[in-house]
């Protein structure tokens, strides 16, 4: 059974706005990365996942449900963490966990000893009795992720998690979300539109542009393909890209005129080194690199229109 | 706990997950629960001092003319008469607004303030579950306002009597219209407050807006009891809801309104408030209705 699936999933705003455009896909359970630009449609779906908001048309299932049809089913296995703050400031974390737990379902017993277990995993526990509004950033974060898990969700759907965190509090959070999915067994959708983060932490990617579906494959099937070999010389970087280019290689040339060489196998090494010696080119650096995955999503020409629709969005 | 307690703040601690396999009560437990801390929240229970100020003193000032009524006719018998059981609502009628304006948003706009309303949608509930639960549990607070100094006169008369027993029972009849009342008293003003604070997540608008409408509505049927002359126009003094209520008050008990009672020249049959208390019940229902269908969760 996988463990969602959109077939032809389109959402239309009362405004006019399509923020899903015939979207299907199926995933298999996993740490699974949405990744788009900020109005892409990540939000827009993961709502139509809680069955917040009713798609325009098509189907979707959630762990073998249809939340269009069964949304409080599907809801009392899905842990949501939204992409905006979300927590009342005039209560204390354990208190407000423990609540949360209990709109879940969990007798009150229960849900006070998982709202202090969840409070102890994302690393709360000493802060548990304060009240939130002298909370960080980060605290809060946390604090939305363990009310995520506290009803122990076979599917935690995490929008932009990361939101507003210092590079500190970035790294712990997505450490903390790849445990929880890798060590718990819980399956993890994570949004983001930062495809550094999505690389770090998920095993699958789905990209998304304008509500259509971009990508969706294992992180591993792009890592292999985005090898890079980096070079760099003082002079003459035209001339060595041109000569690279008649022999066969993919070579794009940055701002400051550093050549990046797709790497299929071995061979640039040897070539870029006769070249360089053959031009005479004083060479700064050889490096292999990996090309960054938002530039293998970009689009190869995006129209104009689809360009400002997403400047706005 | 050595380790948690040498770790710096925000360390995570890695002691292993536990997956939940206790029972999962569902929707109808939800909802209760939400109702009980619902009714917490009206109290202020479990928020500090400040939260519990305002419903302790508007609950001691709510109840404290039954306590004296039930204080001078145990001393002067039947004879002083400050408030009875039909015109307590109509009397108080500012304190019973001051406990909805207070609470009210509370319980409605602060979840909208800060946002949390989505985390209650994206659990096991539906959004009527959610309004209604919010809504019972400032009914519940003003029906206990309203019940504890019902319960109080009662108590008053009873134990004020010489003969205990013999007023329990001449008095016991009165204990139906005293529940009947106070819950009607409670759903009618619990629901247009409710309406009204969920219009807004700012809480100290919303509790203007709720005494603003009140304010509003009885004086514009104060100014419609100076004009009335005709058949009709007394009808439209039903815009206080007040009236409304005061007047099934009056039916339910079979009394009748005093001489300085609003109510007293309108002599509109007990059925015409009733209809107006229900029709307000309807207009805050499809208040809310209309605000949680579009609100953005």
């Amino acid at each position: 059974m996988p463990l969602l699936r959109a077939d032809n999933l389109t959402k239309r705003y009362p405004g006019g706005v399509l923020a899903l455009d015939d979207f299907t896909l199926a995933l298999e359970p996993g740490l699974i990365g949405l990744v788009g630009a900020n109005g892409a449609g990540k939000s827009t779906f993961i709502k139509i996942l809680l069955g917040l908001l009713q798609p325009t048309a098509g189907s979707v299932s959630v762990l073998g449900l249809d939340p269009t049809s069964d949304p409080i089913a599907v809801r009392q296995r899905i842990g949501y963490l939204p992409e905006h703050d979300c927590l009342p400031s005039d209560q204390s974390a354990a208190d407000f966990i423990t609540h949360m737990a209990r709109i879940s379902g969990l007798p009150q017993n229960s849900a006070r000893e998982r709202a202090a277990e969840m409070l102890r995993h994302v690393g709360l526990y000493e802060e548990r009795y304060r009240l939130m509004d002298g909370y960080s950033t980060g605290m809060k974060q946390r604090v939305k992720l363990a009310q995520s898990l506290v009803h122990d969700p076979a599917l935690l759907l995490l929008d932009e998690p990361t939101n507003g965190l210092d590079p500190n509090g970035r790294d712990e959070m997505l450490d903390l979300i790849k445990r929880t999915g890798e060590e718990f067994g819980i399956s993890v959708v994570v949004s983001s539109h930062l495809l550094g983060e999505i690389e770090r932490v998920c095993g699958y990617l789905v990209s998304i542009d304008n509500g259509k579906l971009v990508h969706s494959a294992a992180i591993g099937s792009f890592t292999a393909e985005t090898a890079v070999l980096a070079v760099e010389v003082d002079e003459g970087a035209e001339a060595l890209a041109a000569r690279l280019t008649s022999a066969g290689l993919e070579v794009r040339m940055d701002a400051r005129g550093g050549l990046h060489i797709g790497m299929p196998d071995e061979r640039p090494y040897d070539l870029v080194r006769d070249m360089v010696a053959e031009l005479g080119l004083p060479l700064v650096r050889v490096q292999r690199t990996r090309q960054r995955l938002d530039e293998l999503f970009r689009a190869p020409e995006p129209t104009t229109a689809a360009t400002a629709a997403r400047e706005e969005g | 706990m050595a380790t948690a307690a040498q770790g710096a703040a925000g360390t995570i601690y890695d002691i292993g997950y536990q997956h939940y396999d206790g029972p999962r009560l569902g929707r109808p437990y939800a909802i209760r629960s939400l109702l009980l801390h619902g009714i917490g929240v009206v109290f202020g229970v479990g928020r500090g001092p400040r939260a519990r100020l305002v419903p302790i003193v508007l609950t001691i000032i709510a109840i404290l003319p039954a306590v004296i009524q039930a204080a001078v006719t145990a001393y002067a018998g039947e004879a002083v008469q400050l408030v009875g059981y039909a015109d307590y609502f109509v009397q108080l009628s500012v304190i019973y607004v001051l406990f909805c304006a207070a609470q009210a948003p509370e319980l409605v706009s602060a979840d909208q303030r800060s946002r949390s309303l989505v985390l209650y949608l994206a659990r096991a509930l539906r959004r009527d579950d959610y309004v209604l639960a919010k809504l019972f549990a400032l009914a519940v607070g003003v029906f206990a306002l309203a019940l504890g100094a019902q319960l109080v006169l009662f108590t008053g008369r009873v134990l004020g009597s010489l003969n205990a027993w013999e007023a329990l029972r001449y008095e016991a009849p009165q204990l139906a219209p005293i529940f009947g009342v106070s819950a009607l008293v409670s759903l009618v003003l619990a629901s247009l407050s409710v309406a009204i604070a969920s219009l807004t997540p700012r809480r100290a608008l919303a509790t203007a807006g709720i005494v603003g409408f009140f304010i509003l509505s009885s004086a514009m049927a104060g100014i419609l009891r100076e004009a009335i002359e005709g058949a009709w126009d007394r009808w439209l003094t039903l815009l206080n809801p007040f009236i409304a209520v005061g007047g099934v008050s009056n039916w339910i008990f079979e009394a009748e309104p005093g001489p300085n009672s609003p109510l007293a020249r309108l002599d509109l049959p007990g059925w015409a408030y009733a209809g107006a208390c229900l029709t307000y019940m309807a207009l805050a229902m499809g208040i809310l209705w209309v605000r949680y269908r579009r609100i953005d969760a």
